[in-house]
């Protein structure tokens, strides 16, 4: 599970790279070459999309997703124990559904095709399928093997 | 109204720790099950549809800046210069702690990345000189409310973003608000340093030569200011555009003229990158989707019928919402606050003639005040944490700087000018 996470973030951290290139690259055509490049947005969005739900994977890899944990943090420790099973149980449902909504949702609109590249939209609806079902299995792993906290210390890098 | 069920449901979710965008997905799709005939792949089209807004291509790309802006070599220059600037005033250390934020405001977008930064930069050398610990994490913790508002800032990005309104504006509506910020800080600053008898940290203001030298170690930081700044002002570039060229200048100064950068440094800031932009960006795509519903339902005219229906006077409604931001602020984190409310305010916002812009820099700022408060302020905790500092002792002797930061709210609350001047 360490290993997809570790992938999920590789692959987004070489997507933005991507997207920082091509970005800079279309104002640099634009300005100095003068040859503006029009399939720029396109790729983005469809870059954009993959890099959220592979980096969901890794987020919640490392806990880093937002949350609201006061309440919780109060409570005393079996009542948070029991409540954390039972919220990630709920989560991996609501992942789940997410996930097949998805992948119905991929296969009527797979002959959908993005204006200029002529990107299937069977690809940028598959990013919320895989991001959804990755998040969903870390999930279920860290019920059973629940991570060290995470320090404040680490919140800063 | 029966549709509106779904937001208690949704806050109960929150409250039991559920990631915010599940519990908002899961809304969302209740919402769909039993209040409306659409089918339900839709909640997940809609839930897609921004990741398309170039615009929300400026969060990664600031965020990757200043990640890697703590590797690069740039904030300790601007120390210098900083200290240059304003080292020679009693409390020296503290007010080029102040000044260090908001030159660094000019090319970083996020508080958080900032206050770890000054902890471990500029504390230890603040406690060497004389200076209380604890004070020294407040002046750190209070300055580096100046970042985010300062253009660029990942908040005024998100505001832009859910209020419609033009992300250039926001960015030159933030200046004035920041410099404000950063004088009352200033001054803060000086009385403190007074009464405990704190020692400039020069002996002399600084020579032309020193001026200089300074002045041209720094020049790349400046540099990136200025392209930042300058290029969205004059529109030469649109913010997104402007993310991904300050990437490369930053990443060409510290790989090539400081040299202070390793490949290491680059991967690990771009896989943190992904993350943190999964993290936001979650939240803002199922928040547009409930925003959606919000507009089906005409949720927005509701709230400003009711609201309208108990003030019309602007200056009453802007003093209520402060307040209601503060005390939401001390639960609920800021980026996820204002993506609700946004959508649910704006109505009123123009119903009442307030410029959405102006509008924006208050929740922004006043929002940024909730990540100092307990029990979840993110910047609090992370400098509470750094520096190891109670929070009791943070908020005993770190007062006077929490004031001038309310009193700057205060002001930009009710003097639109300042706001609106730079638009």
């Amino acid at each position: 599970m360490k290993y997809i996470a570790g992938l999920a973030s590789a692959l987004g951290g070489v997507m933005i790279a991507i997207l920082v290139t091509i970005t800079a690259a279309a104002v640099f055509m634009r300005y100095v070459v003068g040859a503006p490049i029009q399939w720029t947005e396109e790729a983005s969005g469809i870059l954009m999309i993959w890099i959220v739900m592979l980096g969901a994977i890794s987020c919640e890899w490392r806990r880093q997703h937002l949350t609201i944990d006061f309440v919780v943090i109060a409570l005393p420790p079996t009542a948070r124990r029991v409540m954390t099973i039972l919220v990630a149980l709920a989560s991996i449902a609501v992942l789940i559904l997410m996930a097949w909504l998805a992948w119905q949702l991929a296969q009527t609109a797979s002959f959908k095709r993005t204006q200029i590249l002529r990107v299937s939209w069977f690809w940028l609806d598959l990013a919320v399928v895989v991001g959804a079902i990755g998040t969903a299995a870390v999930t279920l792993h860290q019920l059973f093997f629940p991570p060290e906290p995470v320090s404040d210390d680490q919140i800063g890098h | 109204m029966s549709w509106f069920i779904i937001i208690p449901i949704m806050l109960a979710m929150f409250m039991l720790n559920m990631r915010i965008y599940l519990a908002m997905f899961a809304g969302i799709v209740a919402y769909f099950v039993f209040f409306s005939n659409v089918p339900l792949a839709i909640a997940v089209q809609r839930f897609m549809s921004p990741a398309e807004n170039t615009s929300l291509l400026a969060i990664p790309f600031f965020v990757l800046l200043g990640t890697l802006l703590g590797s690069a070599g740039v904030a300790n220059r601007l120390l210098k210069l900083a200290d240059l600037l304003v080292g020679r005033l009693t409390g020296g250390l503290g007010h080029t702690n102040v000044m260090l934020s908001t030159l660094m405001g000019g090319i970083s977008a996020s508080n958080l990345a900032d206050a770890a930064m000054m902890c471990r930069m500029i504390v230890p050398e603040m406690e060497k000189q004389g200076y209380k610990r604890s004070i020294a994490a407040a002046i750190t913790a209070c300055s580096s409310l100046i970042t985010p508002i300062i253009p660029p800032g990942i908040a005024l990005i998100v505001y832009g973003l859910v209020a419609d309104v033009s992300i250039g504006s926001m960015f030159a509506a933030g200046i004035l608000p920041g410099i404000l910020c950063c004088v009352l800080l200033l001054f803060a600053v000086w009385a403190v340093a007074k009464k405990h008898g704190y020692k400039p940290s020069r002996e002399s203001w600084p020579t032309a030569s020193e001026t200089g030298t300074a002045l041209l170690g720094a020049w790349p930081a400046l540099f990136l200011v200025v392209v930042i700044v300058g290029g969205i002002r004059f529109a030469i570039f649109t913010p997104t555009e402007a993310g991904a060229i300050a990437t490369i200048v930053t990443l060409i100064i510290g790989l090539f003229v400081y040299r202070e950068m390793k490949m290491r440094d680059v991967t690990s800031a771009l896989t943190e990158t992904a993350r943190q932009t999964a993290a936001v960006l979650l939240v803002i795509m199922t928040s547009s989707a409930l925003a959606w519903i919000f507009s089906l339902e005409r949720a927005g005219i509701g709230m400003a019928e009711f609201i309208t229906g108990l003030t019309t006077n602007p200056y009453v409604f802007l003093a209520a919402i402060n307040l209601l931001l503060l005390v939401l602020g001390m639960f609920i984190e800021g980026t996820a606050l204002m993506i609700i409310l946004v959508p649910l305010l704006k109505p009123v916002v123009l119903q009442l003639g307030i410029d959405p812009v102006h509008f924006g820099l208050i929740m922004i700022l006043n929002l940024s005040i909730g990540t100092l408060t307990p029990p979840v302020g993110t910047v609090l905790l992370l400098v509470c944490n750094l520096t190891r500092v109670s929070i009791v002792e943070f908020v005993r002797d770190g007062w006077p700087f929490l004031l001038a930061i309310f009193l700057a709210l205060v002001m930009v609350t009710y003097i639109p000018f300042l706001s609106l001047a730079l638009i």
